[in-house]
């Protein structure tokens, strides 16, 4: 299978299924990389003119959770040590992330935008106090 | 109606202050380039745009291209609400912060209308270079 598609057809796929229970050890930097190539493949999807309305439904929301998402993780890297040589290592993981079947990259994408909610969700029970 | 004068408008509105017209003139840039308030602070008056931007959103009394431009304010709001949760990071969240949220969110609620909007439109503009220096680096360079 062909991965460029992975970028929006897999996840919009995953995001209607629970994750898997295993999770992949993966840092800001690396969940920032994935959700940026979510987010550009769902920007590249809503260009098209043939989607349905729930394809460009589905779209439209995966891109707004993606870019929150992203967000998040820039916040992490924005106030985290800086990476030495952060051009390259940002290709290398890229490159890494590319080199994984579909599958994983879905499920890793999904764990990347759920730690993302999840951190939400926690500040706001943290600040109100439940 | 630029982004500052967007927010300035809606939080008069939400506080019942200057007609909506008078509001939109009413907030001019600093001379000089004011620090956030740090980023709890920021993050509730992003939490609060949010909310004030999406109600506007969804008010059918106001104009197609006013609702347009609050609901693209709306998820930038969104967006940078996230951005600081990110700067915050899950340790602050770890325990009771209630205290500490709680004394933040009054003191931004009894701030004069014009200085919250003044920071918001900080907070905003922080969190929208901060995203803009790590995407930038995130995004593939083309051979």
């Amino acid at each position: 299978m062909n991965k460029s598609i992975f970028a929006f057809a897999a996840p919009l796929l995953m995001l209607a299924t629970p994750a898997s229970a295993q999770t992949a050890k993966l840092d800001d930097l690396d969940c920032a990389v994935r959700v940026m190539k979510v987010l550009s493949g769902t920007i590249n999807e809503l260009k098209k003119t043939t989607l349905t309305e729930d394809q460009r439904q589905s779209s439209t929301d995966l891109k707004a959770r993606s870019d929150r998402a992203l967000a998040y993780f820039t916040g992490r890297l924005d106030l985290g040590p800086k990476i030495p040589n952060l051009g390259k290592e940002i290709g290398n993981r890229w490159d890494t992330a590319g080199k994984l079947d579909i599958e994983t990259q879905t499920t890793q994408t999904i764990q990347c935008l759920k730690m993302a909610d999840d951190n939400q969700l926690a500040f706001l029970k943290s600040a109100a106090g439940e | 109606m630029k982004p500052r004068n967007l927010i300035f408008a809606l939080v008069a509105a939400s506080l019942s202050l200057p007609t909506l017209a008078a509001a939109q003139t009413a907030v001019q840039p600093p001379a000089t380039k004011p620090a956030p308030p740090g980023d709890l602070p920021c993050l509730l008056r992003m939490m609060h745009l949010s909310v004030l931007t999406t109600k506007s959103a969804a008010d059918t009394t106001k104009d197609a291209a006013f609702r347009e431009r609050t609901n693209t304010l709306a998820g930038d709001a969104r967006r940078a609400v996230y951005y600081y949760v990110g700067r915050l990071g899950p340790s602050w969240s770890s325990t009771d912060r209630s205290p500490e949220a709680q004394v933040a969110y009054k003191a931004m609620m009894e701030q004069p209308s014009d200085q919250l909007a003044q920071e918001m439109s900080v907070c905003m503009a922080a969190a929208q270079e901060g995203e803009k220096n790590v995407v930038g680096a995130l995004t593939p360079k083309k051979n």
